[in-house]
């Protein structure tokens, strides 16, 4: 059970530290063997690595359960499908576009200016200010001007 | 996807296909199975794909695991998953044939 044979590859170590304890507990020891022996074979660190990053996942969102299986498949695909969601808005340039040339309601950037003001007197000069001006076009303006006030920006960029 | 005869491996995916057929030829623990995978199918395993097929096949109650030599943990097929790899590899042979015959008759 020595470390002699273990591969000095701080990818493969953590890929196995991703696994659950009571997995490492079980093939731990023979992952490193396996993972060292393999190098020797002349696999590339990277891929055995990477290798054990993927079945860590698995082993973490699927499990090997058939209702386990069923309910991550449904996670899996709502997370999926928000990601795919958030990115397409991020990244689509005319759908920002439409959204943003589109009447928005105009409860919503006032309600927001009125949660920063809460906490900002500057942040509702601002928004005060800006309420005066062309609105900005992108859809995640409010925000956009929550995390620059956290950050202490002035906002003026958007 | 819905199997008509009896083919529990059908989705099982490809790894726990070839780790069958290696353990067919008797028990073995995860390198020596990486190493017969690479001779016989000229496939390079994962360890992380090794072990999930393993763990998935474990759970279907296709495989067990014998008591480890030092760190190493060896694994057999059972009666069930030599089953299940006769009715895979049945159904393969099958499709194999209806494939090539077509190819023929097609002329390609």
């Amino acid at each position: 059970m020595g470390s002699s044979g273990r591969p000095r590859c701080r990818l493969v170590g953590a890929a196995l530290r991703c696994y659950p304890q009571s997995w490492r507990a079980r093939h731990g020891d023979e992952a490193f063997e396996i993972a060292a022996l393999l190098a020797q074979d002349g696999v590339p660190g990277s891929a055995i690595a990477w290798s054990y990053f993927k079945g860590a996942l698995w082993h973490r969102v699927v499990g090997n359960g058939p209702k386990g299986f069923r309910v991550s498949l449904g996670t899996l695909a709502a997370i999926g499908s928000i990601a795919l969601v958030s990115v397409a808005m991020l990244v689509a340039p005319g759908t920002a576009g439409a959204v943003g040339r589109a009447p928005r309601p105009t409860t919503t950037v006032p309600a927001v200016s009125r949660s920063v003001a809460a906490t900002s007197s500057t942040a509702s000069h601002r928004h005060a200010a800006a309420a005066g001006q062309p609105t900005c076009s992108d859809p995640l303006f409010p925000a956009i001007s929550l995390l620059k006030l956290n950050r202490g920006d002035d906002g003026r960029g958007c | 996807v819905t199997t008509l005869d009896g083919d529990v491996l059908r989705r099982a995916g490809d790894a726990s296909v070839l780790i069958l057929t290696s353990l067919a030829e008797g028990p073995k623990h995860g390198y020596a199975l990486i190493q017969d995978v690479k001779r016989f199918a000229g496939l390079q395993l994962g360890p992380g794909t090794l072990y999930g097929a393993l763990e998935r096949l474990e759970g279907l109650g296709l495989v067990e695991a014998l008591p480890p030599d030092d760190r190493r943990q060896p694994y057999r097929i059972t009666p069930a998953g030599a089953e299940a790899l006769r009715s895979h590899l049945d159904a393969l042979d099958r499709i194999s044939r209806a494939g090539r015959l077509r190819l023929s008759l097609g002329g390609i």
